[in-house]
């Protein structure tokens, strides 16, 4: 009998490995294998994929890319983006969560138009980034002239200083990940029971101390998910500077991590694959420990 | 403190938008709930009940009319402003709170000189829980604990800031019967305690009767009967209140007066003292389970002759379940178990108590006699 049954348990459990059969080949193949081959490569010195020979096994890639100035300067710039970004892009994505929530009429409309940029090409939004803000011979931009009608001087956005540049940066940034995180929080908003805010009113309640008790606890584990994801897609960036200040990143001085990554493997200057190795595990090392900050403080705080 | 409407009335848009006609939730109340006494609210689902509920804490405003806390008019003061105490029918607790700080919930938006130390709002939270008897739950979240427990929370932090009003909507609905009776006990013996103004709302007739010093009768919002539980039970204005109270429910008959005397088929059930001067028609006749006599050693001729269908003996009374031309599907009479009736026979004839029936007009099914 018992046997029987530790027998069927085992056939249902070779069921369950086969369905999960094809997920494993292809994670296996494009997650897991390229991982440990880039572990590996990031040890090899000089590894050259032509020949696919290397001159032998050391930190010395880390330690390389450790004292490039570009890879230092990218370390900086993304740091600075995360910093930024991350914790303004969720409270305006609040902010106009709660407005849309507490407005009646034309709800959808503007549930709509706050939508609209998350379905718009990063590209395409990022060439009228550039065309706001950059200074031609011809024109000073649409932001400039807005500045000079204020009566403020003029500043070079996209080839000026580095606080002009890292400010257009993170404002592209934010407008482009506010449009996911108002609908996640827009839809988390609303699924708090009305119930809750009946009570709290005939209670007395203010409407600041309702939002700090009620509303942010429930919504929490929603806000959590936003934070996590956000550092991670904020140390992750490259395509959105790309798209403002083209493919030429380390000679704007706009580099990330990621563009450090790709310029040692397909940049004119690259052809380093084991450089490129080991600033890739870098930038995991970076991440992984945030996200388990990350993780550790939601569970700490979270409700159950 | 007592609570007065003055034609108090909320209307609704109907959902329906292919109907034009507002819904009339609450049609033109007008009366006065006493001081310190726990009213019932009364009627089917969907009358307005709620709806009446969230008129007096102010979370709906009146299309008209008026609403006074013992003299001041209240009407367009907001909720936070009104000091009522609310129990919901999900209780909502916040459930991310404990039981203590969700009763300590209320004391955290006094403000000015009313304003508590920490100390002072843990020692009335505890005063409280202890009113309700859940003081060794404080630490607990709402998710951990039974939906009795839940519900008295619901009550201590309703209680807590020592409301002048209590409002309970359907505050039973998700017990099972045995929590449901032994929880409205409880509600009773609170209110007996604190002596708070409570209305209390449920479509549970048995439930309102049961601890309610007065109940009010509604249906499609407009007010039918206001009264002694007892009183209304023994003297209903109307055919619908005399069906909605009582279990099991009133047997309800086509009868009719003629000759001075009560009809129901060809049989004379009640003569002249009974009928009095009511003028000859076709009436609604209604007796309830206990008004029904079974003597075979009676020789009066004033007996209602049905069919006998079955016998269920319950202790301490039996119930005869019979059926009458007169009347549609199975009526129910319930009489003392010493009473024998025959079951072999294929019918029984009953006398009636005469305190126990009541007319009603054929057409408004209002009382009659
Ligand atoms: N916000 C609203 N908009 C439109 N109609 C409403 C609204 N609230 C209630 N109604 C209508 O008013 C009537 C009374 O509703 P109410 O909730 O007061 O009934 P109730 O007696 O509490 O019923 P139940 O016993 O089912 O809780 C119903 O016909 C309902 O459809
Ligand atoms: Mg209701």
């Amino acid at each position: 009998m018992s046997n029987n049954r530790s027998l069927l348990n085992k056939l249902r459990s070779l069921k369950a490995w086969l369905y999960l059969l094809p997920a494993l080949i292809f994670l296996g193949i494009f997650m897991i294998y390229p991982l440990i081959d880039v572990l590996i490569y990031s040890f090899e010195i000089g590894y050259n994929s032509a020949s696919q020979t290397s001159l032998g096994k050391g930190l010395y890639n880390y330690a390389y890319v450790l004292h490039d100035p570009y890879f230092l300067q990218a370390v900086k710039n993304t740091f600075i983006i995360v910093i930024i970004t991350v914790p303004l892009s969720t409270i305006f994505a609040l902010l106009i969560s709660l407005a849309l929530n507490s407005i009646k009429k034309l709800r959808d409309l503007f549930q709509t138009i706050f939508f609209l940029p998350y379905v718009t090409n990063t590209l395409a939004v990022g060439l009228v980034f550039m065309i706001m803000f950059k200074r031609t011979p011809y024109t000073d931009g649409l932001i400039n002239l807005l500045i000079s009608f204020f009566g403020g001087s003029p500043v070079d956005f996209i080839t000026g200083p580095y606080w002009a540049k890292i400010f257009v940066m993170c404002f592209y940034t934010i407008w482009i990940v506010l449009p996911f995180k108002v609908l996640i929080l827009t839809a988390a908003l609303a699924s708090v029971n009305d119930v809750y805010y009946k009570a709290a009113r005939i209670d007395g309640t203010s409407r600041f101390r309702m939002f700090t008790t009620i509303t942010l606890p429930m919504i929490s584990p929603m806000v959590f998910y936003l934070i996590i994801t956000g550092f991670i897609g904020a140390f992750k960036a490259y395509s959105d500077e790309v798209a403002i200040f083209g493919t030429n990143l380390n000679s704007a001085g706009m580099n990330t991590i990621v563009g450090y990554v790709y310029d040692m493997l397909y940049g004119d200057s690259g052809g380093y694959p084991s450089y490129a190795s080991s600033a890739a595990l870098i930038l995991f090392a970076i991440v992984f420990t945030i996200t388990v900050i990350n993780l550790l403080i939601s569970k700490k705080t979270s409700i159950n | 403190m007592k609570i007065r409407f003055e034609g108090l009335t909320k209307r609704f848009p109907n959902r329906n938008k292919k109907i034009k006609e507002d819904v009339v939730a609450v049609d033109n109340f007008t009366f006065e709930i006493p001081d310190g006494k726990l009213i019932g609210l009364l009627g089917p689902s969907g009358c307005g009940k709620s709806t009446a509920l969230n008129l007096i804490c102010g979370l709906e405003m009146p299309t008209e009319g008026k609403i006074f806390f013992d003299d001041e008019d209240v009407t367009n003061l907001p909720a936070e402003n009104r000091g009522v105490g609310m129990v919901f029918q999900s209780y909502a607790l916040y459930p991310h709170l404990t039981v203590k700080k969700n009763i300590m919930f209320p004391l955290g938006n006094l403000k000015g000189d009313q304003k508590l130390s920490k100390e002072e709002m843990e020692k009335k939270a505890l005063e409280a829980a202890k009113v309700v008897q859940i003081e060794e739950l404080m630490d607990r979240k709402p998710n951990e604990m039974s939906g009795g427990q839940q519900q008295r929370v619901a009550i201590a932090r309703a209680l807590v800031k020592m409301p002048k009003v209590l409002l309970l909507d359907e505050p039973l609905s998700n017990l099972d019967a045995r929590l449901r009776i032994q929880t409205r006990e409880e509600i009773k013996r609170i209110q007996n305690e604190t002596k708070i103004t409570t209305v209390f709302v449920t479509h549970d007739q048995e439930e309102a009767m049961s601890i309610s010093d007065m109940i009010v009768v509604m249906k499609s919002g407009v007010v039918n009967q206001i009264g002694k539980p007892q009183e209304v039970y023994d003297n209903p204005v109307n055919l619908f209140v005399a069906k909605f109270l009582g279990t099991p429910p009133i047997n309800v008959f086509n009868g009719e007066i003629k000759n001075g005397s009560l009809y129901i088929g060809e049989d004379k059930i009640l003569g002249k003292d009974y009928v009095k001067n009511t003028p000859d028609q076709k009436v609604y006749v209604g007796i309830r389970p206990e008004g029904f006599i079974h003597d075979i050693n009676s020789k009066s001729d004033m007996t209602l002759k049905c069919s006998l269908k079955a016998i269920e003996v319950m202790g301490r009374d039996t119930s005869v379940v019979f059926e009458n031309s007169n009347s549609e599907g199975k009526l129910r009479a319930i009489i003392s178990s010493d009473n024998d009736v025959d079951s072999s026979s294929p019918t029984v004839e009953f006398m009636v108590n005469p305190k126990k029936v009541f007319v009603f007009n054929k057409e408004t099914e209002e009382r009659l006699i």
